[in-house]
């Protein structure tokens, strides 16, 4: 026990947290995932959707937290470009642009072309208000895709202005609430059914919406990722770190036994 | 593999190890990290948002929209903040930013947060499942958690005293423990995010050599 104190009790709570996050990114355990009501009601909407829907991305990523929305958010785009929807996306975070050209490696368009089935729209900084007027008109908002082409160019936006030309929106790695701007801005004045790959501190926000019916679905974490990996057939980051998770979640609830188990002892 | 992702992998993983010095105490190296992520994240945002001036918004003045003269001029104004005898310029813009957000946000919170969520909350499910169990019981813990937050309900008034009243008082137990409950959850899932921050960055570490020689 004096070893212990002299080396100091967070080193070793720090040593045991790599050793229980390292072994398992090593040497991959394949704990199974149960795919929770929320993560499968997103997945059913976006596969029920008619071929041909308009589909509304905001690409709210930030780097700092990406790693926890990137499994989700990497599934999410395999899966809408695996399907035959017009996706239109914007970007809401400036760190958006950087970290999509990073994911897109992973998603497979196939025979989908830029401009006739998906745009890329730039970056636009305002917060809530731009996700108003982005519902009011897109072309008010955007006046080129990413690559510079005037949006009048573009053959996908020829019909494409406002909120009610799309069949839903989705939020993909938001951190800052963007999710519930869309619920404000989109669904409740336009009806547009709002969709999250979250991360996990947004996730418990979202929650009464989604009972209320506000939103149709949303995915959680790292762990999402994993249930949405699954749902649509694709290993990916989320099934391997769920197994890290499930370590260093058991290390931790073993870590708060040890000292309450120290507590009650010195009281006696 | 090509020189610039070499380059930019090497350079994350000593970033991630200078960066984890601070485990051990606050180091120089630690700062030097700390420093230039800030510098380096202010410097891509402001050089977006310059792009988005450039790209979108200054064209379309030239192009004769001079109705976004006015929000420019305001953004500029926000700049006022910089120096302190033209601090009251600011006030403006950050009033209009304020007012403007407030509306825009109060028009769909009161049907989204409040009603919605209300009727949600309100329509029991007396299924004999799990999901009956879980209706009653959203609506009692919402029940007692604002029960914890009655300041003016203390007890019964009896003459000049007033005596405890123990059904309020054991509904605003219960309360706390479900407002600790929920804070608790809240911390754990907030756990969870910063660990998928961390595996990403012990992957990086870890798989950097493999990667460097091709092998993954």
């Amino acid at each position: 026990m004096s070893t212990l104190r002299n080396i100091g009790y967070r080193k070793i709570i720090y040593l045991l947290v790599l050793l229980a996050a390292a072994i398992p990114t090593l040497y991959t355990i394949g704990l199974p995932v149960t795919v929770s009501q929320q993560s499968r009601d997103l997945y059913s909407f976006i596969e029920n959707l008619p071929a041909g829907s308009n589909v509304a991305i905001q690409f709210a990523a930030y780097a700092g937290m990406y790693p926890d929305a990137q499994p989700a958010t990497r599934a999410g785009l395999i899966h809408l470009f695996r399907r035959p929807l017009n996706i239109v996306l914007w970007h809401t975070s400036a760190d958006g642009p950087m970290l999509l050209t990073g994911e897109m490696r992973y998603v497979n368009v196939g025979s989908r072309v830029y401009g006739k089935d998906y745009v890329f729209l730039p970056y636009v900084a305002g917060s809530e208000a731009t996700t108003s007027a982005t519902a009011t008109s897109l072309r008010g908002v955007f006046k080129s895709d990413f690559y510079g082409t005037p949006i009048d160019q573009i053959s996908l936006m020829k019909n494409i202005d406002k909120a009610e030309d799309f069949k839903a929106i989705i939020v993909m790695a938001a951190a800052g609430g963007e999710e519930e701007w869309a619920i404000r801005q989109w669904y409740i004045p336009h009806h547009v059914p709002v969709g999250a790959f979250t991360i996990s501190i947004t996730y418990p926000m979202l929650i009464p919406y989604w009972k209320a019916g506000s939103v149709i679905g949303m995915t959680n974490g790292v762990l999402g990722g994993a249930e949405y990996e699954t749902l649509i057939g694709a290993r990916g980051p989320g099934l391997r770190r769920t197994d890290v998770m499930s370590t260093v979640s058991l290390l931790y609830v073993g870590l708060i036994g040890v000292a309450n188990f120290e507590i009650i002892r010195r009281k006696i | 593999m090509d020189y610039s992702s070499i380059l930019g992998q090497t350079v994350t993983v000593l970033f991630v190890i200078m960066c984890y010095t601070y485990l051990i105490k606050e180091t120089v190296l630690f700062k030097f990290v700390e420093a230039t992520y800030v510098g380096l994240g202010v410097g891509h945002g402001l050089v977006m948002v310059v792009g988005y001036l450039t790209k979108t918004t200054l064209p379309a003045i030239q192009a004769g929209n001079l109705s976004l003269i006015l929000p420019l001029a305001m953004g500029l104004l926000l700049f006022g903040r910089l120096k302190r005898q033209y601090r009251w310029f600011y006030m403006y813009p950050l009033a209009l930013l304020v007012g403007a957000g407030l509306g825009l946000q109060i028009m769909g919170m009161l049907k989204a947060s409040l009603i919605d969520q209300l009727v949600s909350t309100m329509s029991i499910s007396l299924t004999p499942d799990i999901t009956g169990v879980n209706s009653v019981l959203v609506l009692f813990f919402v029940v007692t958690a604002m029960t914890y937050f009655l300041f003016t309900l203390r007890g019964v008034v009896s003459g000049t005293s007033t005596k405890p009243n123990r059904v309020l008082d054991k509904l605003r137990d219960i309360g706390q423990y479900v407002l600790m409950g929920a804070i608790g959850a809240g911390f754990a899932q907030s756990f969870l995010g910063r660990l998928a921050v961390f595996m990403d960055v012990l992957e990086r570490v870890l798989f950097f050599i493999p990667r460097l020689l091709g092998l993954m």
